[in-house]
C-alpha cells in the first residue's frame, strides 16, 4: 500500500467516524455551561473566587461547608519497584567505567511513592527543605482545584502531611524555590502572585506581587542566590529580597525570553536559556544581578533541541536532543563538545527531547525518557556523565518515563512524574563495583514486583540489549504475569489464547529467543510440580507439542520455531510456568544468554500462602 | 486572516480560527482519546477558546494551546468513561483496509496523533510538531515507528 493510499484510508476513516463540530454547537456548549454554573451557587462562587473576585473565599470554603479534608494518600511503607541497576563490564576487558561506577552503584533501587491524587495529573512545584519534599500547585489554567492545599513528604518516615492552604491560586507554571527557611512560589500562568511557605509553622505569608507581567500559558523558573530569589518568566526577570520583603526589576534581556526557559545559578550569574523548540537556535544569556547587566553567551558548537542546563560548579552544561551537548567555561567563554559516546543500546527507544537531568555534584544524571506508551517500548535508561573524564556511563534502567522533574534531596535522587521515585539513601558513598559474567554487554537486574503487595518479588538479570516487555503480555489471562524478555520488541495480547503471549510468539523471527514467566500462585508444597533445576542448560531444546503454548499457534506461524518449552516448576513456594521459544536459526550465544537469564532468577519465599 | 499553517498564524476572529483549527484539533484529540471522548474534548476546548478568544488570539500558537486544553479535558473525561479507539467493524467500509482501525489503536498516542495529522490532514512534520508542541524530529520518529508497527500489525507494506 503506497503512502497516498494509506493516507487516503486514514482520512476516510476519520472523516466518517468523527462528525465535524459546528461553530453553533461549540458556542451553545459554553452557554449551557454558563447556565449550569448560574444554577449552582456553589460552583458560581467557586468560579468567582478563582477569577480573583473573592480569592480568599475558596480557601475557607471547605471549612464552611464541612467538607472532608482533602485526601492524602495512605501512609504506608514504601515499595521498592526497581532493583539495583547493576552495571558490569564485559569479561576480559579493562574497566571502562572509572570512579563513577562505585558511586553510582549506590543508585540502587527506587522507592515509588503515590502523589496525592489531586496532584497526580499536574506539575506541582517541588522543593527539598532538608527533611521534607514540599509539593504545591501545578493545576491548570482553568483554575480547577486551584484552592487545594499542597503536601509534604518525609522520606525518612515515608509519611505525607497536608500543608496549609496557600493564599494564591495553584495554577500551573509557577516557580518555586527553597530559601533555607521558606518555599517561595510565584508567577503561575496568568499571575504575578507570590507567597512564601514556612514548614516549621505550617503557614504562608503573602508577598507583594512580582513586578513581572502576568504570562499566560507560560512557565516561570526561580533560583536562590543565597540572599535573594530570582524569578524568570517569558516576560522578564525580577528579584525578591526576603529581609526587606521587596522586589526589584532588571533590564530587559538582550534576546527575547521563551515560554519555557532553563535557568541556572552559577554563584554570581543567572543563566537563562530559552528552550522552546520553535525558537530555533537562540543562545543563552547571563544576568549579573549585582550590576543588573546582561550579556549574551557565545553560540555553542552543537545546538541541542529542548536542552537542559545545569551548573556544575565549574562549567555550564547544555545538553539535549538528540543526545548531544556542550560545556561552557564561563570565564573563558569557551565551549567543549561533550563526548557523543552515549552508551545506549539499540533497544532503547530514547526520546531525547524529554529527558530529565540532575547534577549530583560529580555527575550529570540523565533519564532518557521514552517514546509514547507503546507496548513494545523498552524501559527508559539512566545515564551518568562525568565532566572530569568526559565519559558516559550506562547506569541501568530509569524508574521514570518522559517529562519528569529531577532533583537531589540530601543523599537521595528524586524524580517526580505522576509519582515520586526516590532513590535509596546513600547513593554518593562508595560501594563495591558489582561484576558478573555477561554476554552481549551490560546487564541490568530488574526486580519484578509481586502480583500484589503481599507477594514477594523476583529478581531477574538480563543484558540491556534484550527487550523487556513494558506491560503484561497476557493481559486477559487471569493469572499473574511476571515478565517477558526477548531479543526483539514484544507485543502484548493476542486474539486466540488469552493465557498465551500469542502476539509476542507470532513476532518471533528465526534468529530470536523469547522467554516468558507466569505465576500460578504460591503452592503449599511441590504437589506435582518439579523443583527448579539447578540450571536450565539443556532444557531449551525440543518442542512440547500438545501443550497450550504450541496449540495456540497456527501452522503457518510455527515455521520460525526451532524449540518451544512450556515448563512448570516450583521455586521458593511459587508455582511458576516458563515458556521458552527459540528460533530455528537462533545463535548459540543467544540461547546461552537465555539460560543465563533463567539461572539468574532469584525467587523469594512468598509472603503468604 | 491566516498567514500560514506552519509558521506563526493569526486569526482576526474566532470564526476564522475555528474554520481552520477545528478539524486539526478534533482529529488530534480523537487520535488521543477515541472518537467519542476526543470529539467531546475538542468541543469543550474550542468552547473555552471562544470564551477566552481575546487572550488566546494573542498567543503565538493558539491551536497548540487549544489542543493542550483539550488534552486536559480529555484526560478528565477519559477517567470517567471507557475510552474506545475502535467504534464499529471497519469491514463495513469496502475501501478501508480491514484491521486498520484496530492497528491504529495499537499505536502509542503520540504515534497515532502524528500519523493522523500528517497522513489524514496532510500536515507537514513542522506543522504537526507545532500543534503537538514537540520537535519535528520527534514527529518524524513517531511516524517511522508507527509505520513500522502498522506494517507488522497489518501484514501489508504500508506507506512505501
Amino acid at each position: 500500500m503506497d503512502v497516498e493510499r494509506f493516507s487516503e484510508q486514514i482520512a476516510t476513516l476519520y472523516e466518517e467516524r468523527s462528525e465535524p463540530l459546528t461553530l453553533d454547537e461549540v458556542v451553545a456548549r459554553r452557554r449551557s455551561v454558563d447556565a449550569a454554573l448560574r444554577a449552582r451557587p456553589w460552583s458560581g462562587l467557586l468560579v468567582a473566587a478563582l477569577a480573583g473576585v473573592a480569592g480568599i473565599v475558596v480557601f475557607a470554603l471547605p471549612a464552611w461547608i464541612g467538607r472532608e479534608p482533602a485526601e492524602v494518600p495512605e501512609t504506608r511503607a514504601p515499595v521498592a519497584t526497581t532493583a539495583p541497576p547493576v552495571v558490569t563490564s564485559p569479561p576480559g576487558t579493562p574497566p571502562q567505567l572509572p570512579r563513577t561506577v562505585p558511586q553510582l552503584a549506590g543508585l540502587r533501587g527506587w522507592v515509588s511513592v503515590d502523589l496525592p491524587r489531586r496532584m497526580a495529573g499536574g506539575s506541582p512545584v517541588m522543593v527539598w527543605t532538608g527533611s521534607e519534599l514540599v509539593l504545591w500547585g501545578g493545576e491548570d489554567a482553568d483554575g480547577l482545584r486551584a484552592g487545594e492545599p499542597g503536601a509534604a513528604y518525609r522520606p525518612d518516615s515515608a509519611t505525607w502531611r497536608n500543608i496549609a492552604p496557600a493564599p494564591l491560586p495553584a495554577t500551573f507554571g509557577a516557580a518555586g524555590v527553597w530559601t533555607g527557611t521558606e518555599m517561595v512560589v510565584c508567577c503561575g500562568s496568568g499571575s504575578s502572585d507570590a507567597a512564601a511557605y514556612d514548614p516549621v509553622t505550617d503557614s504562608w505569608r503573602s508577598l507583594p506581587d512580582a513586578p513581572l507581567p502576568a504570562a499566560q500559558d507560560e512557565y516561570a523558573e526561580a533560583v536562590w542566590t543565597g540572599s535573594a530569589v530570582l524569578v524568570v518568566n517569558g516576560r522578564g526577570v525580577a528579584g525578591y529580597d526576603p529581609p526587606s520583603d521587596t522586589w526589584r526589576t532588571f533590564a530587559e534581556p538582550p534576546e527575547a525570553l521563551g515560554r519555557l526557559n532553563e535557568v541556572a545559578w552559577t554563584g554570581d550569574l543567572l543563566v537563562v536559556w530559552p528552550t522552546e523548540v520553535s525558537r530555533g537556535e537562540y543562545p543563552g544569556m547571563a544576568l549579573d544581578p549585582a550590576s543588573g547587566t546582561w550579556r549574551l553567551l557565545p553560540d555553542p558548537e552543537l545546538w541541542p533541541e529542548a536542552p537542559d542546563v545545569v551548573w556544575t560548579g565549574d562549567e555550564l552544561i547544555v545538553w539535549g536532543s538528540p543526545a548531544k551537548g556542550s560545556r561552557l567555561d564561563l570565564g573563558a567563554d569557551a565551549w567543549t563538545v561533550m563526548s557523543p559516546a552515549v552508551p545506549t543500546p539499540d533497544s532503547c527507544e530514547c526520546n531525547w527531547g524529554s529527558q530529565s537531568t540532575v547534577w549530583t555534584g560529580t555527575d550529570l544524571i540523565v533519564s532518557t525518557g521514552y517514546l509514547g506508551t507503546g507496548v513494545d517500548k523498552n524501559a527508559p535508561l539512566l545515564l551518568a556523565y562525568e565532566p572530569n573524564v568526559d565519559q558516559w556511563t550506562l547506569v541501568g534502567e530509569s524508574p521514570v518515563g518522559w517529562g519528569a522533574e529531577a532533583m537531589v534531596a540530601g543523599d537521595r535522587v528524586v524524580f517526580r512524574s505522576d509519582r515520586l521515585y526516590i532513590s535509596e539513601p546513600g547513593w554518593t558513598p562508595q560501594g563495591p563495583v558489582v561484576t558478573a559474567d555477561t554476554i552481549g554487554g551490560f546487564d541490568v537486574t530488574y526486580r519484578i514486583p509481586g502480583p500484589s503487595r503481599y507477594d514477594s518479588p523476583i529478581d531477574v538479570t538480563y543484558p540491556i540489549s534484550w527487550y523487556r516487555a513494558g506491560e503484561d503480555l497476557t493481559p486477559n489471562a487471569g493469572v499473574s504475569y511476571r515478565f517477558g524478555l526477548g531479543t526483539y520488541p514484544l507485543r502484548t495480547g493476542g486474539s486466540r489464547c488469552a493465557h498465551m503471549p500469542v502476539n509476542a510468539m507470532e513476532d518471533l523471527g528465526p534468529n530470536d529467543v523469547f522467554l516468558f514467566l507466569e505465576e500460578r500462585g504460591p503452592i503449599a508444597s511441590s504437589v506435582g510440580w518439579e523443583p527448579r533445576p539447578a540450571t536450565f542448560a539443556g532444557w531449551l531444546t525440543g518442542i512440547d507439542e500438545g501443550t497450550d503454548a504450541w496449540e495456540c499457534m497456527r501452522d503457518d506461524e510455527r515455521g520460525n520455531i526451532g524449540a518451544l518449552r512450556w515448563i512448570p516448576f516450583e521455586d521458593g513456594g511459587h508455582g511458576l510456568y516458563l515458556l521458552a521459544v527459540i528460533g530455528t536459526d537462533a545463535s548459540d550465544e543467544d540461547v546461552a544468554t537465555a539460560v543465563r537469564i533463567l539461572d539468574s532468577l532469584v525467587v523469594e519465599e512468598p509472603l503468604r500462602r | 486572516m491566516w498567514k500560514g499553517r506552519g509558521d506563526r498564524i493569526e486569526a482576526a476572529t474566532f470564526e476564522e480560527f475555528f474554520a481552520t483549527a477545528e478539524r486539526q484539533v478534533r482529529y488530534a484529540l480523537v487520535a488521543l482519546y477515541g472518537f467519542e471522548v476526543g470529539r467531546e474534548a475538542a468541543a469543550d476546548a474550542l468552547a473555552y477558546a471562544w470564551e477566552h478568544w481575546p487572550r488566546i488570539a494573542g498567543m503565538e500558537n493558539p491551536a497548540g494551546y487549544v489542543y493542550r486544553v483539550g488534552q486536559r479535558l480529555g484526560r478528565r473525561m477519559a477517567r470517567r468513561r471507557e475510552v474506545s479507539l475502535v467504534v464499529v467493524a471497519v469491514e463495513e467500509h469496502p475501501t478501508v483496509e480491514p484491521g486498520l482501525e484496530r492497528a491504529l489503536a495499537q499505536l502509542s498516542p503520540g504515534q497515532r496523533v502524528a500519523v493522523v495529522l500528517v497522513h489524514a490532514l496532510g500536515h507537514t512534520h513542522r506543522e504537526a510538531a507545532r500543534l503537538m508542541r514537540v520537535s519535528p524530529s520527534t514527529v518524524q520518529t513517531h511516524l517511522e515507528r508507527a509505520l513500522a508497527r502498522l506494517r507488522t500489525d497489518l501484514g501489508v507494506d504500508v506507506g512505501r
